[in-house]
């Protein structure tokens, strides 16, 4: 019975041309897109080498550290990036020290280049992988399954059929998993085809945790494709006619992928609202102002007693005493900006994870959250870059900025660095996220998905018992 | 013929709608092998709702439908391999061909061993053109349509048989070629349940007739008793009549 | 007799269940937008006036002894929010932010998104887009609502006008009476916009109310004409998708193909074509260096003068006027040039967005995006603009501070001379300041135009093919 109703489905759906216009769409947009994304990488992958090299060239010494643009550390780019443009062009990729003189403790500037110089941000986003998936394929999906009971009824079939001595579920079963296949085949089969390509192009990368995160992003894409498959399936089995249930499906994909999200997003915020980086800048800056006052106030107090040889003792005294106010007040002004920090990132990582959650109840925000993870071009891999970027920081501290030394005279001082200038700039060196934390990070996405999944087709399932054929 | 079992038996069945509406009054019915019983009304007067509660499409208020002895609403599944369906306006899947349709109806119908000349015999037998066996259905016409029907039925081979309006939008020479089929067909003894409001042609196949007025079974005439009376006159007058209080 | 067909297709239509469906999300995603872009408006606005604050205590400084102003001294010239970014979104997230324009010099450089200058030295951290954010093609603005989602409705609305009908029977029932053919389309198309047009402009309605009530957004004269532009250009654009389902319908035989017709040609104009000219960015002409490449270059050009004029700073080197003279004379050459390399970059990336543009100009869903866009005065065009007042403004600087110096040149960052700029205090008053002027409706909808034409274009073609079609079509 089930062979038969399966044969049927699968014929159906071969004679009325249905599989052959999404294999043709599969097979001209996945690799298509995975093509220009991966063009799109290399040229991020050139700037970026480019960039350092410039970088290495003009930054050999600590003195062109201090006196010239100071020290940069960037981020490559993310080598799946063709799965999952994701964040690429918001986030941070490069860091830097401030031009010019620059007071302990220095704190690194992070910024994105490339959304400087990416074209793409113009033409209303790339056609990575993720598009590809959460756009037309879970479109497709919907337009495959919105009438697939529905459709039947209407057509008058479903009463023939349920004439015969056949179980309901089998009939559900035979629809679910002959149209998933119409869906399914010919979306891995692009995909193979796209993976291919880049590899005939030598875009990918030879360790072996690159593939477990294309085969688990090629997995996390069909879970997506098959929630939409069978919210179609549900609906359809909700509704009399078929062009209502097609209309329904298509807010409701509106509402989960772009709508929700938002929301997520804004209702998060007021939860748990975080001050605005002007405002904290702001904060920073007149921490820094009353710093500064009180140490001016007293380093003039002492430039005071200060005779004008600077061979006496007296004024080596001086120059110590200084010394010892100028180090007191930084390790404030430090401790006030780290605690500020510190604070900030406290509520910000809180308001990010509760946005995480609101926004995990759609299904594709599971989606493009973990796709974008797992390409190396999400959260997961700025948090890494931060880490990294502090870590630089205070390598840079200890060896060159506070190893500031200054003097205070009644008018003007000098400023001077006890660092060896010619000895070598300390270098970054970028260490991504293991490939076990990216993992671990995805998993409740990932069962959440499969969760959508069987909650749907249970409610195909469970509706389509009780489904009027007349 | 009466000391058999009916395969098609309906027992006070009742049904009444969400919206108050009563299709189905107090009804019953038993038809037996080698018959055919025609089911007489004017539309909305319960037939289709008669059938639909044979084949467990609705369920119904009270009472019961047997198919060979089995209660539909208790074991669907087991009920349903002894009865064949035709409805009115026989839509099958348009992009398959005759036999295709044919021979996916007859698998679920539990017939898995059947060969191409099996199909084409049957599809012979309810006189199918030749050239039509691997059409297409979706440029079938609706005569062509009917008698693909009925080869479903057929080649079930199901002891019962239920036709909603079967020739109704028929040609008369198309209407006696689907009439002939059932003749045959009841020579074989299966139990045929058929609803019409073609007068003269239930008269002409009916071994029995009934006539539904607003749900209920309100007159029941053999094919004896019939040579006497004017089944014409009787079934316009029962519609004129003032309708039935429930 | 069309009078009455009207009415009947009007009355079918609100009484399906289509409709109601429609309405109903329609307003809901409308509102759900309004919310978003309220809460988000509020931390722009937040952020401007901190930006704002930061540029005014800069002046102030500035106002009461000019030499503050060294070397490092700048502003931060950013593009105001506008509550028309609710209306067309476009590139204005997506663009650059501003110019960080360093004073004294004529530096103007373009303000990356993500990177910040606070004038202090230190970074202040990426900001509101951080969250999980929606692949890009999605803004929450009003043409987004209108470009996708009623486009798709209007596609429904219209796909069975004919194949329906056909189907029902009653086309051949209509044209057995003294119906004129034209007449059935026409009151199709009619009934599907009204269909679609009043949930629309209830909903507008509904949002004005709402960021009107919410008191952040300062709703002129000027947004409500804006939205008024808006409504018209939807219309256009809607009747574009009215049309291509009428005109599926009048070439296939049943509902369901003219359907899958349908949106097929929806998906490829609106969810595939737009993204085409993406795919051509890869080519060679449109490779543009990155933003390092050019500081270097930029670099490299002031080393080049520092080449050339060398040996004549030698010669000069003990004659100190002599030699100031030089560098006043040199100096502003100098920070022309070096402006004049990232000019020409930014110029040429202009030039290549517009180019590929017009490429995509086949989409009517693009066409509709840049009409709104230019039309609401966001996007490119409002960045380009942006980029002239921000010129302008650096030269009227630069000239206001040369005019209180008593016509002295300030000079270049790279040889320090602040003694030729005044130190005396001047009137904060008079200080040039830096308000974004907003586009006069005339140009924007000058700039409108074209596209609007070939929007209309669509319509007249579609038209004609519809009414074609139909004048032959087998009612059987």
């Amino acid at each position: 019975m089930m062979r038969t109703l399966f044969i049927k489905e699968v014929r159906d759906a071969l004679s009325s041309r249905r599989f052959w216009v999404i294999l043709a769409l599969c097979l001209i947009l996945i690799p298509l897109g995975v093509e220009v994304s991966l063009k799109d990488y290399q040229t991020r992958l050139q700037n970026y080498r480019e960039a350092v090299r410039i970088y290495r060239e003009e930054t050999k010494q600590v003195q062109d550290v201090l006196y010239k643009e100071g020290a940069k550390a960037f981020a490559p780019p993310a080598q799946l990036s063709f799965l999952s443009l994701g964040l690429e062009l918001v986030l941070p990729n490069v860091a830097e020290t401030p031009a010019g003189r620059a007071d302990p403790p220095v704190v690194m500037r992070l910024g994105n280049n490339e959304s400087r110089d990416n074209l793409y941000e113009f033409f209303t986003g790339p056609l990575d992988l993720v598009f590809v998936v959460a756009v037309v394929m879970s479109l497709l999906a919907v337009i495959l399954t919105y009438g697939a009971i529905s459709g039947e009824k209407e057509l008058g079939t479903l009463g023939q059929v349920l004439s015969n001595s056949v179980p309901r579920a089998k009939i559900i079963l035979a629809k679910a998993t002959a149209n998933g296949l119409v869906l399914v085949i010919p979306f891995l089969l692009s995909l193979i085809l796209s993976l291919t390509l880049v590899e005939l192009q030598g875009g990918l990368p030879s360790a072996a945790g690159a593939w477990t995160s294309i085969g688990l992003g090629a997995l996390v894409s069909v879970l997506l494709v098959g929630v939409f498959f069978n919210l179609g399936l549900f609906v359809s089995s909700l509704t009399k006619q078929a062009v209502p249930a097609l209309v329904t499906l298509l807010l409701v994909w509106v509402f989960l992928y772009g709508v929700y999200p938002r929301l997520a997003a804004a209702a998060a915020q007021i939860l748990h609202p975080v001050k605005s980086d002007a405002l904290v800048a702001l904060e920073k800056s007149q921490i820094k102002h009353d710093i500064e006052k009180a140490r001016d106030a007293e380093l003039e107090t002492v430039a005071q007693t200060m005779p004008r040889d600077f061979k006496s003792e007296a004024f080596k005294a001086g120059q110590k005493k200084q010394q010892e106010i100028h180090d007191r007040y930084q390790a404030k002004l430090e401790a006030g900006w780290k605690a500020i920090d510190r604070d900030v990132e406290a509520r910000r990582s809180t308001r990010d994870a509760l946005t995480a959650d609101i926004a995990r109840l759609s299904p594709v925000s599971s989606f493009v959250r973990p796709m974008a993870e797992l390409a190396r071009s999400g959260w997961l891999e700025s948090g890494q870059f931060r880490r990294e970027v502090r870590q630089y920081e205070e390598v840079l501290n200890r060896e060159i900025f506070d190893k500031q030394r200054i003097i205070r005279m009644p008018r003007g001082g000098m400023i001077s660095n006890e660092a060896d200038p010619k000895a070598p700039a300390p270098v970054f060196a970028y260490v991504p996220t293991p490939e076990d934390d990216v993992v671990r990070d995805i998993l409740p996405d990932v069962a959440l998905l499969i969760l959508f999944n069987l909650v749907f087709f249970a409610g195909a399932f469970v509706t389509f018992l009780r489904y009027d054929p007349r | 013929m009466t000391n058999q079992q009916p395969i098609l038996k309906a027992d006070d069945l009742s049904k009444r709608y969400e919206d108050g509406v009563l299709a189905v009054d107090h009804l019953n019915l038993n038809i037996y092998p080698g018959e055919v019983y025609c089911l007489l009304g004017a539309n909305g007067a319960g037939k289709t709702t008669t059938i639909n509660l044979f084949l467990n499409f609705i369920p119904p208020t009270t009472g019961t439908c047997y198919v060979n002895g089995i209660d539909v609403t208790k074991d669907p599944l087991e009920a349903k391999k002894y009865v064949s369906f035709v409805s009115e306006n026989v839509m099958l899947y348009g992009n398959f061909t005759a036999r295709q349709n044919l021979d996916f109806f007859a698998k679920l119908g539990g017939k898995t061993n059947l060969a191409k000349s099996d199909y084409y015999q049957v599809m012979r037998r309810v006189s199918l053109q030749e050239k039509a066996f691997e059409q297409r259905v979706k440029n079938f016409s609706k005569g062509m349509r009917q008698k693909l029907g009925i080869s479903i039925a057929v080649i079930k081979d199901a002891p019962g048989i239920l036709l909603d309006e079967p020739t109704s939008g028929l040609d008369p020479k198309a209407a006696e070629e689907f009439l002939e089929i059932l003749e045959e067909l009841k020579k074989e003894g299966k139990a045929i349940l058929m609803s019409t409001h073609d007068i003269f042609r239930a008269k002409e196949i009916g071994d029995r007739v009934g006539i539904m007025k607003e749900g209920r079974l309100v007159m029941e005439r053999t094919r004896e008793e019939l040579q006497y009376e004017d089944l014409v006159k009787i079934y316009i007058d029962y519609m004129k009549s003032e309708p039935l209080k429930i | 007799m069309i009078k009455y067909m009207l009415k009947r297709q009007v009355v079918e239509d609100i009484l399906s269940l289509t409709f109601l469906i429609n309405f109903v999300l329609i307003l809901g995603v409308v509102l759900a937008f309004s919310l978003i872009f309220l809460s988000d408006y509020r931390g722009q606005l937040a952020d401007y006036a901190v930006k704002s604050a930061k540029n005014e205590r800069t002046l102030r400084h500035f106002s009461e002894d000019p030499r503050n102003a060294n070397a490092y001294a700048n502003m931060q010239l950013v593009m105001k929010p506008r509550a028309e970014r609710f209306i067309s979104l476009s590139y204005e997230d997506r663009s650059p932010q501003g110019f960080y324009f360093r004073m004294l010099s004529y530096e103007l450089r373009v303000l990356s998104r993500k990177e910040d200058v606070s004038g202090i030295g230190w970074y202040i951290p990426v900001t509101t887009r951080e969250f999980i954010s929606p692949p890009a093609f999605f803004s929450p603005d009003l043409t987004f609502i209108v470009q996708f989602l009623l486009s798709f409705l209007a596609v429904i609305l219209a796909f069975n006008a004919v194949t329906g009908e056909k189907e029902a029977g009653t086309l051949r029932l209509i044209y057995s009476n003294p119906a004129k053919r034209s007449h059935l389309v026409a009151m199709k198309y009619l009934s599907a916009m009204l269909t679609l047009g009043l949930p629309l402009l209830l909903s507008l309605i509904i949002a004005t109310v709402m960021l009107e009530v919410s008191s952040i957004v300062p709703l002129a004269s000027g947004f409500l004409y804006n939205l008024m532009m808006f409504a018209l250009l939807s219309f256009l654009y809607l009747s574009v998708f009215v049309l291509i389902g009428l005109f599926c319908s009048t070439v296939t035989r049943t509902s369901r193909h003219s359907l899958v017709l349908g949106l097929l040609f929806w998906l490829f104009l609106v969810v595939i074509l737009p993204k085409s000219p993406g795919l051509l960015l890869n080519l060679k002409r449109f490779d543009v260096p990155t933003g390092e490449r050019i500081e270097s270059l930029v670099e490299k050009t002031s080393q080049d003068f520092q080449e050339k004029y060398k040996k004549e700073a030698m010669a000069l080197r003990d004659n100190e006027e002599a030699f100031m003279r030089l560098v006043n004379r040199v100096g502003p050459e100098v920070d022309q040039a070096r402006q004049g390399v990232r000019d020409q970059y930014l110029t040429r990336k202009i030039a290549i967005v517009k180019t590929l543009r017009k490429i995509n100009m086949i989409s009517p869903a693009s066409l509709y995006e840049y009409a709104t866009s230019s039309v609401a005065g966001t996007g490119i065009f409002h960045f380009e603009n942006f980029w002239n007042q921000a010129r302008q403004f650096g030269n009227g600087f630069i000239s206001f501070v040369k005019q209180i110096s008593g016509d002295k040149e300030p000079s270049s960052p790279f040889q320090f001379d602040i003694r030729s700029i005044t130190n005396k205090p001047i009137d904060y008053n008079a200080i040039p300041k830096f308000e974004e002027k907003e586009i006069r409706p005339g140009e924007r909808i000058k700039e409108a135009l074209p596209y609007v034409a070939l929007l209309a274009l669509y319509n007249l073609f579609l038209f004609t093919f519809v009414f074609y079609k139909f004048g032959r079509y087998d009612v059987r």
